[in-house]
């Protein structure tokens, strides 16, 4: 068990693109462990970009099942190399992010998304995500191209503060 | 022609501002045309566009308010604006949205702000946020904005690169969107 210590902004490794890599065996499952392991023992979390726990590798974890507003998905999943491939029902939703604890921002993304990629045995998927999941996958891969949901942001009224009550937005 | 007043106030918050203010101006058939109202720590602050009719007088109008704005703390301020304000501004204008984060450290706004000023990059809306990221100050600031041009928007874009390494802060200009439906 590894759980690592997600950075926080402004820690400049989260602006940091993580490098296209083929899948490297001593390395890839590893990241799989340590990103699983940190999002268990993060209360709250549904999604965890590699990137976020000092890993340079384009590897994330999301697993919304747990969240009042999962609705349709795939439980864990464990991507390496995703990419959305395609994009619709664009819709604006509140996220939060594990790397700025006290900041939430309105943003943004597809309802509706499909994405390839491997899977953590190395074999290739290609799926529809729906909803929250595709919010939180949107968000996870963003990480892996230094991308943070602040740079989403669209208008001033769309960044605020978060207030320490329970049942706010889940991170991602 | 309805004449349009500023009026501005601000005050220690406590419930009834709001309620009070647009009491008085209910009373005298002034029109709210815009506002923009906060809290800012512990104080309050107004900002209204209003319109009032012709028979009523500005003092007329600063005299019912006075009082109300002297029981409630706020600090009250009137102002007649004048029909040809705004019409010097640029008809063609590309509506952008930078956000700005990085450690909180002295000059963030004013540095950025003369950045927009020097390229004639004018700000419509400006909102800030001192949060803690761990144990650090975080400083975010999100600005709307409307460029002159689009030959302006790349030359703002490079100063505002060179900017970002001098505040060591993160910095995104993004075209506002407009979702026509």
């Amino acid at each position: 068990m590894a759980v690592r210590p997600v950075l926080l902004y402004p820690h400049p490794f989260l602006k940091e693109k993580a490098p296209a890599a083929p899948w490297d065996e001593h390395r890839v499952p590893a990241v799989f462990e340590d990103l699983r392991d940190t999002l268990m023992a993060s209360p709250g979390c549904v999604g965890l970009a590699a990137t976020q726990i000092h890993h340079a590798v384009r590897a994330l974890v999301v697993d919304v099942s747990a969240s009042p507003r999962a609705g349709e998905n795939h439980g864990l999943l464990q991507l390496f190399n995703p990419v959305v491939v395609e994009a619709s029902q664009w819709k604006i939703s509140r996220e939060g992010c594990l790397s700025f604890p006290d900041l939430l921002a309105n943003v943004k993304r597809a309802q509706k998304i499909r994405v390839q990629a491997l899977n953590e045995k190395k074999e290739a998927v290609d799926f529809v995500s729906l909803g929250f999941e595709a919010v939180a996958l949107q968000h996870e891969i963003d990480h892996l191209d230094g991308l943070l949901f602040l740079d989403r942001v669209r208008s001033s009224k769309d960044l605020l503060e978060r207030r320490k009550t329970p049942g706010g937005p889940a991170q991602v | 022609m309805k004449k349009l007043v500023a009026l501005s106030a601000i005050g220690e918050d406590k419930p009834g501002i709001v309620a009070t203010l647009s009491k008085v101006l209910f009373e005298n058939q002034c029109n709210l045309e815009d506002s923009s109202m906060t809290r800012l720590k512990d104080d309050f602050a107004v900002l209204l566009l209003i319109s009032l009719p012709e028979s009523l007088p500005l003092e007329k109008l600063r005299q019912a308010l006075e009082p109300v704005t002297r029981a409630l703390g706020l600090t009250l301020s009137l102002r007649e604006l004048s029909p040809a304000a705004g019409a010097a501004r640029p008809s063609q204008v590309l509506n952008y949205t930078l956000v700005v984060y990085g450690l909180d450290h002295p000059g963030i706004v004013y540095r950025v702000s003369q950045c927009a000023a020097d390229s004639k990059v004018n700000i419509t809306d400006l909102r800030t946020h001192v949060t803690q990221s761990g144990d650090k100050p975080l400083y975010s600031l999100v600005m709307e904005l409307e460029i002159p041009g689009s030959q302006t928007v790349g030359h703002f874009q490079e100063k505002l690169n060179q900017l970002k390494g001098e505040l060591k802060v993160d910095i995104t200009l993004n075209a506002s969107e407009t979702d026509e439906l």
